[in-house]
């Protein structure tokens, strides 16, 4: 077994002092304060790792630990669910839909007040792609509940991440046509990119534009889309000043630091 | 460290460890620059909310009073980005994003909001996205405000019931 990254996430401490910082400082101007309700916290649920990554190799792949620090019992269910992505980028796991390759045990139980489970997770068969990207959505609802009123139950979503083998990764993409959001001839110049490939290395580029005796470069912002998803990937602010007439933009596509092609498209500023 | 479940057993431990380190180099502000790492972990700690309140000073609206509760919570991540939804855990026995009594169900949908942001109803089938964070995260708390337009009273509105699922979201794909 090889384990890519998801033993530990070496996070700089100056950015994990950050984020306590903010903690407290939110908390210290009242800022989206949660009053008295927060004082009524009695643990929760966690998994670990947050990202589960290794290879995308048949046969056992590991454990996560899920533990439930509250003072009462909860009813577990885990599920390995693909990514749904939106063009903007963001991933919510598709809740109609399990990745049935992976096998995950136990997948429900019950773990009692301060309880840690061990959920062990193998992979039946090597997926086609090579690579397979989904959630590891875990439902975890208080044993007692309420018969009335509300009650809220834990939904936890981790990565997973099973990677291809070097000699089997690919690094590919198709392209749709421009778009431009926001005010015209000043908005954001983006391109929605199909991941053909099968990774999840990030996608991105350098950018030329040039016409009416005008030209600008820009660097495309990189985005990692899931392998068979399309995502607009934001090329470049337009400057207001360009201009009108017909530019030729250029964008070549890399993705993981590969060049996977160049693209020329047409836009007409009015 | 560990394999690939971590040390990190527990909530509180992860805090702990989060803040020790934080005093650690606090103390040593002046000196040579310090490293660490931490488990890579995934938290969530919820309140169960309060009981729905007639908001506004209980003046009526077209679909009735507007009633209030609060869900406070706390996340701990250490992947990012962080977002948090929160979704009708009974969609599929019906009243998507309503309460419900029996077969019953009221019309105007819930709504909710993350602090002060704008209200949104919960009927529309996906999780409805409330906040994200872009950096790692330790003990962050939150609070995601339920508003219910009702015609009846607090007390009535007590008798439905609706199970709601926070969820948080880290590590993107």
């Amino acid at each position: 077994m090889r384990l890519l990254s998801s033993t530990s996430s070496a996070i700089a401490l100056a950015t994990l002092l950050g984020a306590g910082a903010i903690a407290t400082s939110g908390s210290a101007a009242g800022q989206d304060a949660i009053g008295a309700v927060a004082a009524q916290y009695s643990g929760g649920v966690s998994i670990s790792p947050g990202i589960f990554e290794h290879l995308a190799t048949r046969g056992r792949l590991g454990v996560v630990q899920v533990s439930n620090t509250t003072h009462g019992s909860m009813s577990v269910r885990i599920a390995l669910r693909p990514w749904l992505q939106a063009r903007s980028g963001e991933v919510s796991p598709n809740r109609h839909s399990s990745l049935g390759a992976v096998g995950l045990s136990p997948s429900s139980f019950t773990l009692g007040a301060g309880a840690t489970q061990s959920v062990h997770l193998s992979l039946s068969s090597t997926p086609a792609q090579h690579s397979l990207y989904g959630g590891l959505e875990l439902i975890a609802l208080p044993s007692t509940r309420v018969k009335q009123g509300i009650n809220v139950g834990y939904r936890v979503v981790s990565s997973l991440r099973l990677d291809p083998p070097k000699g089997e990764q690919r690094f590919h993409a198709t392209v749709g046509g421009l778009v431009e959001q926001g005010a015209i001839g000043h908005g954001t110049l983006l391109l929605p990119v199909s991941n053909t490939g099968n990774t999840i290395a990030p996608i991105g580029g350098s950018v030329s534009i040039s016409g009416s005796g005008h030209s600008l470069r820009s660097t495309a912002r990189e985005k990692v889309i899931v392998p068979g998803q399309t995502v607009n990937v934001p090329l470049t602010e337009l400057p207001g000043s360009l201009p009108r007439g017909s530019y030729t933009v250029s964008v070549r596509l890399t993705q993981g630091g590969h060049g996977i092609g160049t693209v020329t498209r047409t836009i007409k500023l009015r | 460290m560990s394999g690939p479940a971590g040390t990190c057993r527990a909530l509180a431990v992860c805090t702990a460890t989060a803040f020790a380190l934080a005093a650690a180099v606090a103390a040593h502000a002046e000196g040579p620059e310090v490293g660490g790492s931490v488990p890579s972990v995934l938290s969530l700690s919820l309140s169960q909310p309060s009981g729905f309140t007639a908001a506004g000073g209980g003046r009526k609206g077209p679909h009735g009073r507007l009633y209030v509760a609060t869900i406070g919570l706390s996340v701990t991540s250490t992947e990012m980005p962080t977002q948090l939804s929160i979704t009708d855990g009974e969609a599929l026995r019906g009243g998507r994003g309503r309460l419900l009594k029996g077969n019953r169900s009221l019309s105007p949908p819930l709504e909710a909001a993350a602090g002060h942001g704008p209200y949104h109803s919960l009927d529309s089938g996906v999780g409805l996205q409330l906040r994200q964070w872009s950096e790692p995260i330790a003990n962050q708390t939150a609070s995601i405000h339920l508003r219910q337009a009702y015609r009846g009273s607090a007390d009535s509105l007590s008798r439905f019931h609706k199970l709601l699922l926070v969820t948080v979201t880290a590590g993107g794909p």
